[in-house]
């Protein structure tokens, strides 16, 4: 177990836990977290500090934390003292070789106290300690029975994990998951995260036995690398609901000034989340449902599911439900036909939705579900059940207790919806107690069982070799190497040509030329027709400035497009030094698009690609992973951008090279990823040639990172 | 052939306003050239000048523009002219083809000395075509005194036929002639005419904006004739906006903003608006388009960022465009009451 998880252990699981600033006042913070603590059943050492002393519920209070004797360490330290007192109470902890401080005190970065946070921080990190929060409201776990939050009392323990990045968000979720009856294995909030963040959290919850499913709620993301990396690994142990604040523009700008950090683009954060099976919920109400589904329920089999209803217009809207989600209906009439045929009332329907008719009762639902459990071609059955008269209130909790005992016990997934009054209000509260998962609404029944499969064809497609180019990043590195020293943070034509030669990617031939002559000389060497763009150190945008000309014909046109390009660039960047233009050859052939690899500043490495030519800047088509990926990521990637379909060859068109784009979008990948100096290398556009003929980046903007 | 040479000293003197009032006082078919261009035009692999366009469809010239001028940049015209065959550009240029009206008018480069290494400065245009050469200067007093006596202790006029200089853009005419009449004509240069500063010509439209800065004209085309006197940058909240003295009080004015910041947006529709330029490439919601187009008020989009697009504005020059019909007559009549024509020789 390497020392990370082990601190992480002792975070989630202490043997000792150490309360500064504990109170007798029953009001207070500080009364509340042991009190949680004694009511949660914990086992372990509790040492309450206050300088008054005296006892607080049954605990003797140290007057100073140097006072506590614990030869094996103190395990987690939960502090509430005023934030003026809390560099002195960490100070204090870490000559007890506390393993984590747990800050619950507010007043330090929320409301601009940087610097006493971050100086809290460093002493942590100085020291080996681990910091949760700032501004947290605590911490349970089910593993050791603890409950120190400033939360209810009792949590049900359970198998749902919820990290969340707000504590006033938090403790309503811990609220809403007692009333839903819920259970928890762990919930704790971020806080600040001065220190800890969710990475940290997520490599103990994806080892975690209790832990089936974990949902966290994000506002913004410190190391996104890191964050990506571990929520990949977690994602392939365990499901992972995600709801992030700041989807839009201005719930962005909320988040900034509510974290201090920006809270990343929204669409590269959906595709990463996408990229590894991540279920991105749109609210609490959303996420919580999934949660409760995917802990109750057995995982997913196969895809094969049914509808059995009692109300035909109640099947027809599950039809819709289960389009929207992506649950695929199983819609072989003959096996179908076997297995309904028996169960189904006159008048009823065999096929998908299987229609029980309105007077279907208890044994009806029985004999469909259980013919549905025995059939070794369905996986799965969302059940419907519309209020009639057929049925009393009982027999419809022991119908529905019934049938999930037995799907249960077969490993099938059942979701069952209740639509009615009054009396299906009581009957769901009824089976809500006893963990059954049960709807309220059509939507909702079909909803997780999408979530689920989502995440169950991430696991079984998964590919397992991550895809990295075989380069030498050696000579790429000694490439830019001299550029770095003349402190430029972007590669002129040439430069950044040679990278690309390096990388085996092809770009069109070209010259470089000082003058018009030499220019009219070189577009003749290269045959016509060229291709013309500015080459000066200080314009990185080539076409803002004015500095490209395409499709020259003739030396009358490049003495035209030279002037052109010249009189512009002197007008747009009136500083820039400009040695010349390069001349290359013009390629038309093929479908255009654009192809990124960047160091994003909230994710790390990723990969982009999008529609090329006139409407890429309008239509905004653009796709993005994070990096390393596999070669199934790129293609899905790509899959999600509108000249997806065109390239596979339309009306007579050629098929193109897919592989070796995708390729190329990997080598990029790989060459932002490995090559620390480099920040960006964009192309656009690139020319996806007929299978076979690979393809064109005509043009490339290499970007270094400013240290 | 009557020629007309028109060339300044400094930048922004006035020449092309001064060739269409001219021009329209002529009310005869005339030929334009403007051999060494300067506000460059290149679509299409076409390449004009401004100004050569500009005049060509007010007058609905027969020739093309990208026809008027040679280069616009010293590599090109030297890679392809010596001053002898440079020479003889011209002359082919200013030859009228079968059923052309004779008058030319010569529009030279932006400076006097602008052009001279590519052999296409002002006096040398004056030298190969023999024209009537006329300066024009403008500015304050101390401006056009200084150039009108940099002139005449500086420049040959050999072999030139000066014709003397108008003055433009003056405050106050009267005031002007009474302080510095006497002390021209001890001078020895002909003032041709003193034309003075009218308010409307100098404020930029929205149709320069657009011809300069090809944005999309997203709502409110019919407002593209509009006036610009004040210019305002939003990158306050609208309510902010209505705080602030140059917004409130800023008449017909130019908003600069980006089209997420739809409340600064309809705080600038509301109030004395002549148009709206929206940058970095960001639609504004399609309620905010509506709108616009129903108070007829220009939204423009353009990719560049507000400091950039705040640039190229604070450059540009209240350039005549077609559907300025106000400005040019107003140009017809300002030279008709101010200038000189005999001098001219233009055979009005």
């Amino acid at each position: 177990m390497d020392r990370q998880h082990q601190m992480m252990k002792r975070l989630f699981e202490p043997r000792s836990v150490l309360v500064a600033g504990a109170s007798r006042e029953e009001t207070n913070s500080g009364y509340k977290i042991i009190s949680n603590m004694v009511n949660g059943g914990y086992k372990g050492a509790v040492y309450p500090v206050n300088p008054k002393g005296g006892r607080i519920l049954g605990f003797p209070v140290y007057k100073r934390i140097e006072d506590i004797d614990d030869e094996k360490g103190i395990d987690l330290g939960i502090i509430l003292v005023p934030a003026r007192f809390v560099f002195d109470a960490i100070k204090s902890s870490a000559g007890k070789n506390i393993a984590c401080n747990l800050i619950i005190s507010s007043g330090f970065s929320e409301i601009g106290n940087i610097q006493e946070e971050a100086r809290i921080a460093r002493f942590a990190r100085d020291t080996g300690m681990r910091i949760v929060g700032p501004n947290t409201f605590g911490i349970y776990s089910r593993n050791v029975s603890i409950n120190c939050t400033l939360g209810p009392g009792e949590i049900k323990p359970g198998e749902v994990a919820i990290i969340t990045q707000s504590s006033a968000i938090g403790l309503s979720i811990m609220g809403w998951t007692a009333a839903e009856n819920i259970g928890l294995s762990a919930i704790t909030a971020l806080g600040n995260k001065s220190d800890v963040d969710e990475a940290d959290l997520l490599q103990y919850l994806m080892r975690d036995a209790h832990t089936r499913v974990i949902f966290m709620y994000i506002e913004s993301i410190g190391d996104g690398e890191r964050f990506v990396r571990t929520l990949e690994r977690t994602s392939r142990a365990k499901p992972v609901i995600v709801l992030k604040a700041g989807r839009s523009q201005r719930g962005a700008m909320t988040v900034a000034s509510h974290t201090g950090v920006p809270a990343g683009e929204d669409s590269i954060f959906g595709d990463i989340m996408r990229q590894f099976g991540i279920l991105r919920a749109e609210s609490i109400s959303e996420a919580l449902l999934w949660c409760k589904f995917i802990a109750c329920s057995p995982p997913p089999k196969g895809e094969n599911s049914v509808i059995v209803t009692n109300s035909g217009g109640a099947g027809v809207l599950c039809t819709d439900a289960c389009d929207e989600y992506n649950v695929p209906l199983f819609d072989n009439a003959e096996t179908l036909r076997k297995v309904f045929t028996t169960v189904t009332p006159e008048h009823g329907s065999v096929k998908n939705p299987i229609d029980l008719t309105g007077k279907a009762a208890p044994d009806t639902y029985n004999e469909a579900l259980d013919a549905a459990v025995k059939c070794d071609d369905i996986d799965t059955v969302i059940a419907l059940y519309c209020e009639r008269e057929v049925f009393s209130e009982e027999e419809l909790c022991r119908m529905v207790q019934r049938n999930y005992d037995t799907f249960r016990k077969t490993k099938k997934v059942l979701s069952f919806s209740l639509i009615g009054g009054n009396a299906i209000v009581r009957c769901r509260g009824e089976l809500e107690k006893r963990k059954i998962p049960i709807h309220k609404d059509i939507y909702e029944a079909v909803s997780p069982v999408g979530a689920f499969y989502f995440y169950n064809r991430y696991r079984k497609n998964r590919g397992r070799i991550e895809a990295n180019a075989d380069l030498d990043y050696d000579a790429i590195a000694r490439t830019i190497y001299d550029i770095k020293k003349e402190k430029r943070f972007f590669l002129i034509a040439d430069e950044a040509r040679k990278i690309m030669n390096i990388a085996g990617i092809r770009v069109p031939r070209s010259l470089k030329a000082a003058s018009l002559e030499h220019a009219v000389r070189s577009a003749e060497k290269i045959g016509y027709p060229v291709v013309m763009k500015i080459v000066s150190k200080n314009i990185i945008c080539k076409s803002t400035a004015g500095g490209v000309a395409l499709d020259l014909v003739n030396e009358h046109e490049v003495a035209d497009a030279y002037e052109v390009i010249m009189k512009k660039c002197r007008t747009n960047s009136s500083h820039a030094v400009i040695e010349g233009v390069e001349i290359a050859e013009m390629v038309q052939e093929g479908i255009e698009c654009t192809v990124t690899a960047k160091k994003d500043r909230s994710f790390g490495p990723v990969i982009m690609t999008g529609s090329g030519g006139i409407y890429a800047e309008v239509m905004k088509d653009v796709a993005c992973r994070a990096f390393p990926v596999k070669r199934r990521d790129v293609l899905s990637m790509m899959s999600q951008i509108g000249l997806y379909p065109l390239l596979f060859g339309i009306k007579g068109e050629e098929r193109k090279d897919i592989d070796a784009l995708i390729t190329m979008i990997i080598k990029l990948g790989s060459i932002v990823h490995t090559i620390r100096d480099i920040s960006e290398i964009a192309t656009e556009p690139v020319l996806v040639c007929d299978e076979g003929d690979g393809i064109n980046v005509l043009d490339v903007k290499i970007l270094l990172a400013r240290d | 052939m009557h020629k007309t040479v028109v060339a300044s000293i400094r930048k922004n003197a006035g020449k092309t306003s001064l060739i269409v009032g001219l021009a329209k006082c002529l009310e005869k078919e005339f030929l334009y050239l403007k051999p060494y261009g300067d506000k460059l035009y290149y679509r299409k692999k076409l390449l004009w000048d401004y100004d050569a366009a500009l005049i060509t469809s007010i007058f609905d010239l027969s020739r093309n523009p990208e026809n008027m001028s040679i280069g616009f940049d010293h590599s090109k015209v030297r890679y392809k002219y010596d001053e002898k065959t440079i020479t003889k550009k011209i002359s082919e240029m200013t030859a009228p083809e079968e059923g052309e009206e004779t008058h030319v008018f010569i529009e030279a480069a932006e400076t006097l000395s602008y052009g001279a290494f590519a052999y296409l400065d002002a006096l040398s245009l004056a030298r190969y075509t023999g024209g009537k050469f006329i300066i024009v200067t403008g500015g304050d007093d101390e401006t056009i005194m200084d150039d009108i006596y940099f002139l005449k202790k500086y420049i040959t006029m050999e072999h030139i036929d000066f014709g003397g200089v108008i003055i433009n853009k003056v405050p106050n005419p009267e005031e002007f002639k009474s302080k510095y009449s006497e002390i021209l004509k001890d001078a020895g240069i002909h003032i041709i005419g003193i034309l003075p500063y009218v308010d409307e010509l100098m404020h930029l439209t929205v149709n320069n904006l657009v011809d300069r800065l090809f944005p999309r004209i997203i709502a409110g085309s019919s407002g593209l004739a509009n006036s610009i006197k004040n210019i305002f940058i939003g990158t306050m909240s609208g309510k902010a906006a209505l705080q602030n003295l140059h917004f409130v009080h800023g008449v017909e004015k130019l908003v600069i903003t980006t089209g997420d910041r739809s409340d600064m947006i309809i705080s600038a529709l509301e109030s004395d608006t002549s148009c709206i330029l929206l940058t970095n490439d960001i639609m504004p919601d399609s309620n905010i388009i509506s709108k616009a187009s129903e108070l007829g008020i220009p939204l423009l989009l353009v990719i560049e960022d507000t400091y950039r697009i705040a640039q190229l504005i604070e450059k540009m020059e209240a350039l005549l465009t077609r559907g300025d019909t106000g400005k040019i007559n107003a140009l017809k009549k300002i030279v008709i009451e101010n200038v000189d024509m005999e001098t001219l020789d233009m055979g009005v």
